[in-house]
């Protein structure tokens, strides 16, 4: 069942991003183009003028691209499960775990994509290509180096690089399914839905604010005692790695938490609770 | 016969205001059942809450005995009283989408019903009329071999002719195992049809019984009963 909604759901985005990343790479080879054609000194000083203007399209594109995906992630959840389209989406022999999945999975593949897209554009408009090789053979360089670090640090890379992929993934996966619970708690309400969904969006904001001041407060207080300062100091400087693994670690933490919490709270509300006008 | 719906002691308020009040209802399999009603009566809110779409507040609704849920979507199918197609696919594309969605779907008859009712299978949802779309709609629906059809006013934005065809399709197309509940104002029209009526007013059931009985025992038509219950 996950995989036909994902099916449908990749076919109802992909059909206007694509187009648009077509349109950002496009842009981008133009850009270089006129670039490399200015460069030449052979056409008019005032050549520069249509130069600007591809490349101002060009930046203006890759801004619409990572709008565009915040747009159908929200709409997605909101037109085609509150709205009218809810009235087949809920109907189809499917659990609203498999309608937020299908829809999470790729609102999130659409935002790497997009990331993915516009580094690909970057490096069609602007990388200097006889320096290529000199960059692969800084790669080559970087893997021989890597290869002469201890085995113990090694490890710590690693670590380092996997809960950094899990910030990635659980901070893209939080953020969305943030938008799906401020959503899901809107359409409780009789009239207004949408304007409820805004306002359990900031009213969500306000609380993690306010919960992420008040945990300063006593990690501010016990900071200034010594006992801990010292235990924080030795802490560091027998584990250099450890403030490293502290940031991605804790914080990919803190994300996976967060991404359970509006799981959640949008399973159970589309679960007990739709209330669909 | 077996029972195919039953609503218990079921109530529905949206916030202070009762949509459906204390309604108990037994459907059983073989009937084609029509939920009348004035505007605003709780038609559509009783076919939702059969639906999931809503929570009922009190009480229950089951569907061959169990909660609205993936089991009685397999074996229901619901004709909501909007579009809920999106405007991009064609006809063909939700064709296809209703085939990968319900195990019950037979591509070949509704492809047959376009035929008929001369739709192009190619054609965008965008550029129909309100009434095309209904007709669409309808035929996704009745493509289905579902055990319970719920209709939420089939026949409102239709034009007479197709409105025949759709009736006709409606008794002809479905298993002698399975029920029909339309839900309508346009009461002499679907007259001829139904096998029982339910009137809604108010959210609660002021009467359900067999057309039959009525017209022999009271001599009357649904119609004029309709008229005499419902008189403002």
């Amino acid at each position: 069942m996950l995989g036909k909604l994902l099916k449908y759901e990749i076919k109802s985005t992909g059909r206007i991003l694509l187009p648009m990343y077509g349109a950002t790479l496009l842009l981008a080879l133009l850009t270089r183009l006129f670039l490399y054609v200015g460069s030449k000194n052979i056409l008019p000083k005032l050549f520069f003028l249509p130069t600007a203007g591809v490349t101002l399209f060009y930046g203006l594109a890759m801004f619409a691209l990572f709008v565009m995906v915040l747009v159908l992630i929200v709409q997605r959840f909101y037109k085609n499960l509150m709205g009218d389209e809810g009235y087949l989406m809920f109907t189809l022999p499917a659990t609203p775990t498999h309608h937020i999945f299908a829809k999470l999975i790729t609102g999130m593949m659409w935002t790497l994509a997009s990331v993915l897209v516009v580094v690909l554009s970057l490096m069609a408009a602007f990388l200097d290509l006889p320096s290529v090789p000199s960059i692969f053979g800084g790669f080559t360089e970087l893997l021989q180096d890597l290869g002469k670090v201890p085995a113990e640090y090694m490890a710590h890379g690693w670590l380092l690089l996997f809960e950094w992929i899990g910030l990635v993934l659980f901070g893209t996966a939080a953020n969305i399914l943030m938008i799906y619970a401020s959503i899901a708690i809107g359409q409780l309400f009789n009239k207004h839905k949408l304007l409820a969904s805004f306002g359990a969006y900031f009213g969500i904001s306000a609380v993690f604010q306010l919960l992420n001041t008040l945990a300063l407060i006593p990690l501010g207080m016990a900071i200034n005692t010594t006992h801990i300062t010292t235990w924080l100091d030795t802490f560091f400087e027998t584990n250099p790695l450890g403030i490293l693994h502290l940031m991605f670690g804790g914080c990919a933490g803190v994300c996976l938490v967060l991404c359970v919490l509006f799981f959640f709270t949008t399973d159970i509300l589309l679960r007990k609770r739709l209330n669909l006008d | 016969m077996s029972t195919l719906l039953e609503c218990k002691n079921l109530n529905k308020n949206f916030g202070a205001k009762a949509a459906l009040s204390d309604v108990n209802l037994t459907i059983q399999s073989g009937r084609i059942i029509g939920l009348l009603g004035p505007n605003g009566s709780g038609k559509s809110t009783l076919i939702k809450l059969v639906n999931g779409l809503l929570v009922p507040t009190s009480g229950s609704v089951l569907v061959e005995g169990s909660a609205p849920g993936v089991l009685t979507k397999k074996v229901v199918s619901y004709l909501p009283d909007r579009t809920y197609l999106n405007d991009w696919m064609k006809v063909r594309d939700l064709i296809g989408f209703f085939k990968d969605f319900y195990a019950d779907f037979d591509p070949n008859k509704a492809y047959d019903m376009l035929r008929r009712l001369s739709i192009n299978p190619n054609d965008n949802l965008k550029s129909m009329s309100k009434g095309t779309k209904e007709k669409v709609q309808l035929i996704l629906v009745m493509s289905r071999s579902a055990r319970l059809y719920l209709l939420d006013e089939p026949i409102g934005g239709v034009d007479p002719a197709a409105r025949d065809y759709i009736l006709n399709t409606i008794i002809t197309n479905y298993n002698p195992e399975a029920s029909v509940i339309l839900s309508t104002h346009l009461i002499a029209d679907v007259e001829q049809v139904l096998d029982d009526f339910i009137f809604l007013n108010g959210g609660r059931v002021v009467m359900s019984a067999a057309v039959d009985d009525v017209r022999e025992n009271q001599g009357k038509s649904i119609d004029a009963l309709f008229r005499e219950v419902f008189k403002c």
